[in-house]
């Protein structure tokens, strides 16, 4: 997958992962949401290693590498980061 | 406490800038009902609320208004790159671009600046609670009209997405309310149940 690709893949899990929070503070108690939300997050974070490794940091904590990466263009709202 | 995550919650990327569309939109920004508001109005809300359910509700709505915000932020610069003088005039821009050139600044379509008085923050969860459904709605229809307006599918896309997201939203606090109603004392049916005493 190239950048946007794995940018598009890595942002669904994370939305279907979001939706399903929000329906759980409502419904605290329903398994199978929970079961759901889990799997989202699992995928979320493994696209989310993946595009780190490959694309620099999302997150400042995650930019432990030399150089220092997290300054780096483009940001998010640059056409060219979507 | 917050982070900061280097990516919006859906992409915007624009190919043609258009600054008629950029001083309509940025009312979602700015505007009576824009995502500032709403971010405002749920992280406010939040300490008066009783019931955990409806903390976590406020807390993680109000966190996902502040990426609207930010992705608003993100289709009104987009539309405003690369501008010349004459586009300026013509489309309207101009009483924008005067004040502002083309930095992004919170303001209503209309021109007037944010207004907190667009939000309320009333101690009270019934209260609250029927406020954020009204503001769900109200933000709804802005993006509806924003849809009648705008013939642009790169615009389109972000902005169905987050007019859908309103609708998300809408579904959740009538949970939430609904959660709350249960736990009135049952002979107040009217619903008028003050958090404060």
């Amino acid at each position: 997958m190239d950048r946007k690709q794995l940018l598009w893949q890595m942002g669904a899990e994370q939305f279907a992962a979001f939706d399903v929070q929000l329906y759980l503070d409502t419904h605290p108690h329903d398994r199978s949401a929970l079961h759901l939300f889990h799997s989202y997050h699992r995928n979320h974070q493994r696209y989310k290693r993946e595009y780190e490794a490959k694309f620099g940091p999302l997150s400042a904590d995650a930019a432990i590498n030399e150089p220092w990466r997290w300054v780096s263009d483009p940001w998010p709202w640059e056409r060219e980061a979507n | 406490m917050f982070h900061y995550e280097k990516k919006l919650q859906y992409p915007v990327n624009i190919k043609n800038p258009n600054p008629k569309m950029a001083k309509i939109i940025i009312t979602q920004y700015g505007g009576p009902d824009g995502e500032l508001g709403a971010s405002l109005r749920y992280l406010s809300q939040r300490y008066s609320m009783p019931y955990p359910e409806l903390k976590g509700l406020l807390t993680d709505i109000g966190t996902e208004e502040l990426g609207h915000f930010e992705m608003i932020g993100a289709i009104v610069y987009q539309l405003t790159r690369n501008l010349n003088i004459d586009q300026i005039k013509a489309s309207g821009f101009d009483s924008y671009f005067v004040d502002h050139t083309t930095g992004i600044y919170t303001v209503a379509a209309s021109g007037s600046p944010f207004d907190a008085f667009s939000y309320a923050s009333k101690g009270d969860v019934l209260t609250d609670l029927h406020e954020d459904l009204a503001a769900e709605q109200k933000a709804r229809t802005t993006y509806d009209n924003i849809l009648r307006l705008c013939d642009d599918p790169d615009v389109i896309e972000p902005i169905k997405f987050l007019r859908q997201r309103e609708v998300i939203h809408y579904q959740r606090f009538g949970e939430g309310l609904a959660l709350a109603t249960e736990r009135l004392d049952a002979r107040n049916f009217y619903a008028f149940n003050p958090s404060f005493d």
